[in-house]
């Protein structure tokens, strides 16, 4: 059973606002959301807030009769990513200074300093695709999510993310070839 | 797929590195979400209020019918018993009339319909108990514990109420600014030769670390305060206060040196040894607390394998009380890919 046919079964409870399967819901995607958030914004705290707004987001379209139709988790990955693009919007610059630090005690100073430069190249290379670009990407890519799943949280056909999919991948390689 | 599309997909391999969440922000997280999801469910969140007033840390809705009540025993206080309230307003701790102050200053807490006044109100009750406590020192009194506690029950009713305005932060300030007076004001005392008992001491210093650190995170402080309420549910307020008493008394929760020590360009430090410690000492399962086991060693020991606050420390989930709830793991929340 895929894991979109498992959320289908989700569905009707959510709408009753059945607080067990809310909770289930959150139990089940707030660690993948806080990954998700923290890969794109690299700070700890926002993620967190990522975390904390898309699941407000989501109870407060559970209450008001909207909500997932069919499947959860592109539902929350579209919350989430609708956030994030809040966050890019906002006047944030456009290169970002090293994000937080983070290493096990093995680690190597010098190793630890330039995976942290490459992450941020990356981050900021994705924040500067377009959206539906960085989306279908990422969504893809870092999140490992379908492309059937993917193409419902963006709303588009399978066939278009695809496409965008590569061209995301296209525009990346140009942008890193442009800043090394 | 193309050579340079892998070589990409190699690059974007590097957000892959994720710190470890910090479980308390996760547990944070799973408690604010499922307090909206009641709130909107037309639920409060609110328990039963009981006798005890850490029962009461969380009830912040007032019925109409409770505030009827408040505005008639005020009433009758005014008409019937107005001198002997206005008299009670000096009585100390173990004065006939002090139980008539105490009462009055919960029916004023009682009348405050917004978290500012809230705040103020508890903040300067706060400040009432240690007024009464330096009088009861300045004239040689021994302080009972019963007094003592009294003093950090009013701080942390302040505390509370404070966390629950639109500005904890700012209240928070001035709770330390409260706090670092009352250390001079003690300090100044000891000096003179005024004691300032080694669990006061103890007292003043765990609040005013909690307080700092608090500042840094005031979500950390209101499931702390969470963390006390439902023990005290559980376990009674008597329970609860033992716990605290045994750790002053043996000092667990020092950090090594001197309590209150001046450092730094004579800025005060507050070396408490975890300022969060019913979160930690309690981690995901309420479990009583042992009062006879806080001595030094045993529960320092417990603190320092209770977490590791780190984002790539081990240790984390452990509480030291063999429950290892593993990183990111409260509740069953470790989903995701």
């Amino acid at each position: 059973m895929s894991i979109i046919e498992e959320e289908e079964g989700l569905i009707s409870r959510l709408q009753a606002f059945d607080m067990s399967a809310i909770e289930s819901v959150f139990d089940q995607y707030n660690e993948a959301i806080y990954r998700y958030g923290y890969r794109l914004l690299g700070s700890q705290d926002k993620a967190e807030e990522c975390v904390a707004e898309t699941f407000s987001r989501f109870l407060h379209a559970l209450k008001n009769g909207k909500g997932p139709k069919k499947y959860v988790r592109p539902y929350l990955y579209r919350m989430a990513h609708n956030w994030i693009t809040d966050q890019y919007r906002r006047a944030i610059p456009e290169d970002e200074g090293l994000p937080e630090y983070h290493a096990s005690q093995n680690d190597h100073p010098e190793d630890i300093v330039i995976d942290n430069i490459e992450s941020q190249e990356i981050r900021n290379v994705l924040r500067a695709l377009p959206e539906n670009q960085r989306q279908a990407v990422v969504l893809k890519f870092l999140e490992g999510l379908e492309n059937q799943e993917i193409a419902i949280a963006m709303n588009k056909p399978v066939g278009a993310v695809k496409a965008l999919q590569h061209r995301g991948l296209q525009t990346i390689r140009k942008k890193l070839v442009v800043k090394l | 797929m193309n050579n340079w599309e892998n070589e990409i997909k190699q690059k974007l391999e590097k957000l892959d590195a994720i710190p470890e969440r910090n479980p308390l922000r996760v547990q944070s997280a799973k408690k604010n979400f499922l307090s909206e999801m009641h709130q909107l469910a037309g639920e409060t969140t609110v328990s039963v209020p009981g006798k005890s007033w850490w029962n009461q840390l969380n009830i912040k809705k007032e019925t109409f019918s409770m505030k009827l009540i408040t505005i008639a025993t005020i009433l009758s206080l005014l008409l019937g018993g107005g001198i002997t309230a206005v008299g009670a307003q000096d009585s100390l701790p173990g004065d006939l009339l002090y139980p008539v102050k105490t009462l009055v200053e919960d029916i004023e807490l009682g009348l405050a319909t917004d978290p500012e006044t809230e705040f103020d109100i508890a903040l300067n009750h706060a400040f009432k108990r240690f007024e009464e406590i330096q009088i009861l020192l300045d004239e040689g009194e021994v302080v009972g514990e019963a007094h003592l506690l009294a003093w950090q029950e009013a701080f942390q009713r302040a505390l509370q109420y404070g966390v629950n305005t639109e500005d904890p932060i700012g209240k928070l300030l001035m709770v330390q600014q409260q706090l670092k007076y009352q250390e001079e004001m003690m300090n100044k005392g000891k000096q003179t030769g005024v004691p300032f008992q080694n669990q006061f001491e103890r007292m003043m210093n765990y609040q005013a670390g909690l307080v700092d650190a608090s500042i840094e995170n005031p979500e950390l402080l209101a499931s702390e305060l969470e963390f006390m309420a439902n023990y005290s549910n559980q376990y009674g307020e008597e329970k609860l206060e033992n716990v605290w008493m045994n750790m002053y008394m043996f000092g667990a929760l020092d950090t090594e040196g001197e309590v209150g020590e001046v450092q730094n360009q004579g800025e005060v430090q507050h070396p408490v040894e975890d300022p969060f410690m019913w979160m930690h000492l309690l981690g995901n399962h309420l479990t009583e607390i042992d009062p006879a086991g806080l001595d030094q060693g045993g529960t320092t020991g417990g603190f320092q394998n209770s977490y590791n606050d780190q984002p790539n420390g081990g240790n984390q989930g452990d509480n030291g009380n063999g429950n290892n709830g593993g990183s990111g793991g409260n509740d069953g929340g470790n989903g995701g890919k």
